[in-house]
C-alpha cells in the first residue's frame, strides 16, 4: 500500500475509542482492537481533517527526539486501515466523531 | 496462569426464539433451563465486566427481542460504557421498538437471514419472518446504526450466495457474514442434512471472490466474511480467539462460559454471576482454567508450531465427536481421529428436523 501524505484519515463512522485499566481499545461493530503504546493518541489525531502529513507533524512536535517515528506511525496507520480501524475520507465528507472519553 | 482481561461480552439474554433454525446453537435441552437474570442482574454484570476490561457487548440469545425489558438492559449496557451490539433474527422486534433502542444508545445491529428470498428463508426458519427482517434491516440503516447481515450457510442455501450478497448490497449493509454451519447443538443433530458438497463450497468461494473484486473496482459495498468450514479445511477454527482469552459468554442462567457450547460439557465446573463476581467467575472458575493457554495440550498439539494460532481447535467439538474435550480437535488433519470428520463430510441425507 502506498501512503499518500495528503490522504485524510478518520475512524469509521461506527467506531468508538474506549479506555480501560489494561489500555485503550478501538471498538468496531463486531470487533475490538487493543491499541498498544500511543495507538489511541495517534487515532485521536485522525479526525478526518488532518492528512497523513499533519498527523506526522503533530506527533513529531510532541515527541521530538524519537527516531524512526515517521516509519512506525506510517506502519501503524497502514495496519489500522487494513484492519478496518481507519478509513480514508474523500474531500467533502464530514469528519467522523469519536465518542468522548 | 496469566489471565487476560476479556474485551467482548456475549450476553445471552434468553433461550427463547420464535424461529426454528435446524442449525440452532441453543442447547438441545434448553426448554428445561430457566432464564435467571433480571435486567438489574444484567446491569451488575455489565458494570463488573466493564471494570474487568470489557468494551463491547453482544446482546443475543435465543432472540433478545423476546425480552420485554430489553430497553432497560440496553440502558444498563450504555451506562457501563459498553459498545452495544444487538444480534437479532428480526422478530418479534419491530421498527418502532428499534427506534427506541437507537435513542437509548444502541450502535449496531446484526440481522440474520436464512436465505436470499422469502420462500427459502421462511422455510429454513420454520416461521414467516423474511419481510420483517427486511424492515428491520432498512430501519437499522435509516437510524444510522451499523448493519451486519448474517446468513448461516449449508447445503440448502449455499447456491444462493450470489443472491445473498446482492441482498446485503441492496440493504446497504456494512458487513456480510457468510457463516458456514458449525456442527454444534441442533446442527450436529442435522449434520447429514446440512452437510455441503465440496463443489458447492468451491463455487460459493468463487462467487465471493468475484464479488470482492467487483467491490474493489467500484468501491464500497459490504465487507464480506467467508471462511471455509473446518470440516473441509484440514485445520480447526481458533475457538473464540482462545478459551477464556478474549470473549466471555454469560448464558441465560447466569453462568460465565468461554463459549456458548462449553456449558454442555459434563465435568467442567463454571460459576454463576448470581453467586459470585464476574471477575471471580472469569479468572478462577475451574472450567475456565481447564483449557486456558497451551499447558493442557496433548500431542499432536503440544509439539505443534501452530498451537498459538488455533489453540488446538474447539474443545466442544472434541467432546461431541470423541467424548473427551481434552483431545486435539478432530477437524485437524494431524489428529489421529481426523477420520471422524472425513467420514462425516461424505454422509448426506435429505430433510432436516427443525429445532423443537
Ligand atoms: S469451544 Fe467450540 S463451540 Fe465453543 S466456541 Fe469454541 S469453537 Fe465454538
Ligand atoms: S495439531 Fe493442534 S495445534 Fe497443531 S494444527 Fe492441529 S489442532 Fe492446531
Amino acid at each position: 500500500m502506498t501512503s499518500d501524505p495528503k490522504e485524510r484519515l478518520a475512524l469509521p463512522r461506527h467506531a468508538a475509542l474506549k479506555h480501560r485499566h489494561h489500555g485503550s481499545v478501538l471498538v468496531l461493530p463486531e470487533h475490538a482492537i487493543r491499541l498498544a503504546g500511543s495507538g489511541a493518541e495517534i487515532l485521536a489525531l485522525c479526525d478526518g481533517e488532518r492528512d497523513r502529513r499533519a498527523v506526522h507533524e503533530a506527533l513529531a512536535a510532541r515527541y521530538p527526539d524519537t527516531d524512526e517515528l515517521a516509519v512506525e506511525v506510517d506502519r501503524f496507520l497502514t495496519e489500522m486501515i487494513e484492519m478496518g480501524g481507519l478509513e480514508a475520507v474523500s474531500p467533502g465528507t464530514a469528519a467522523a466523531v469519536s465518542e468522548p472519553k | 496462569m496469566n489471565v487476560e482481561a476479556p474485551l467482548n461480552l456475549i450476553a445471552e439474554l434468553t433461550y427463547r426464539c420464535p424461529l426454528q433454525c435446524p442449525y440452532c446453537s441453543n442447547p438441545l435441552a434448553f426448554r428445561e433451563r430457566r432464564e435467571a437474570l433480571t435486567a438489574e442482574d444484567w446491569g451488575r454484570v455489565f458494570e463488573q465486566a466493564s471494570r474487568l476490561g470489557v468494551v463491547h457487548v453482544g446482546l443475543t440469545g435465543g432472540e433478545p427481542s423476546t425480552r420485554t425489558d430489553l430497553e432497560e438492559i440496553l440502558e444498563f449496557a450504555v451506562a457501563a460504557d459498553l459498545y452495544p451490539h444487538l444480534v437479532t433474527a428480526g422478530v418479534p422486534l419491530d421498527p418502532e421498538r428499534l427506534r427506541g433502542l437507537a435513542a437509548r444508545g444502541l450502535r449496531s445491529v446484526q440481522v440474520s437471514f436464512q436465505d436470499a428470498g422469502a420462500a427459502g428463508s421462511d422455510r429454513i426458519a420454520g416461521t414467516r419472518s423474511f419481510e420483517q427482517k427486511l424492515r428491520i434491516s432498512e430501519s437499522t440503516k435509516a437510524l444510522d446504526l451499523a448493519l451486519t447481515i448474517n446468513c448461516v450457510l449449508h447445503r440448502e442455501n449455499l447456491e444462493s450466495v450470489g443472491e445473498i450478497i446482492r441482498l446485503a448490497e441492496e440493504l446497504g449493509a456494512d458487513r456480510l457474514e457468510l457463516a458456514n454451519t458449525q456442527y454444534h447443538g441442533w446442527a450436529l443433530e442435522n449434520r447429514a442434512a446440512l452437510m455441503p458438497t465440496r463443489e458447492q463450497l468451491a463455487n460459493a468461494s468463487a462467487v465471493v471472490r468475484a464479488a470482492k473484486a467487483r467491490q474493489s473496482e467500484n468501491g464500497g459495498g459490504p465487507k464480506m466474511l467467508f471462511v471455509l468450514p473446518d470440516y473441509f479445511s484440514d485445520r480447526p477454527k481458533p475457538c473464540m480467539g482462545g478459551w477464556g482469552k478474549l470473549a466471555m459468554v454469560v448464558d441465560p442462567t447466569g453462568r460465565v462460559l468461554p463459549c456458548h457450547e462449553a456449558g454442555e460439557i459434563p465435568g467442567l465446573e463454571f460459576w454463576n454471576v448470581k453467586e459470585r463476581s464476574v471477575e471471580d467467575c472469569w479468572v478462577s472458575a475451574p472450567g475456565m482454567n481447564a483449557y486456558r493457554g497451551t499447558d493442557w495440550m496433548p500431542d499432536p498439539c503440544r509439539s505443534c508450531p501452530e498451537k498459538e494460532i488455533d489453540f488446538g481447535g474447539c474443545r466442544c467439538q472434541a467432546f461431541r465427536l470423541l467424548g473427551d474435550e481434552g483431545l486435539t480437535d478432530p477437524a485437524c488433519a494431524l489428529s489421529p481421529h481426523h477420520s471422524e470428520i472425513t467420514n462425516a463430510r461424505e454422509i448426506r441425507t435429505d430433510g432436516f428436523v427443525p429445532r423443537r
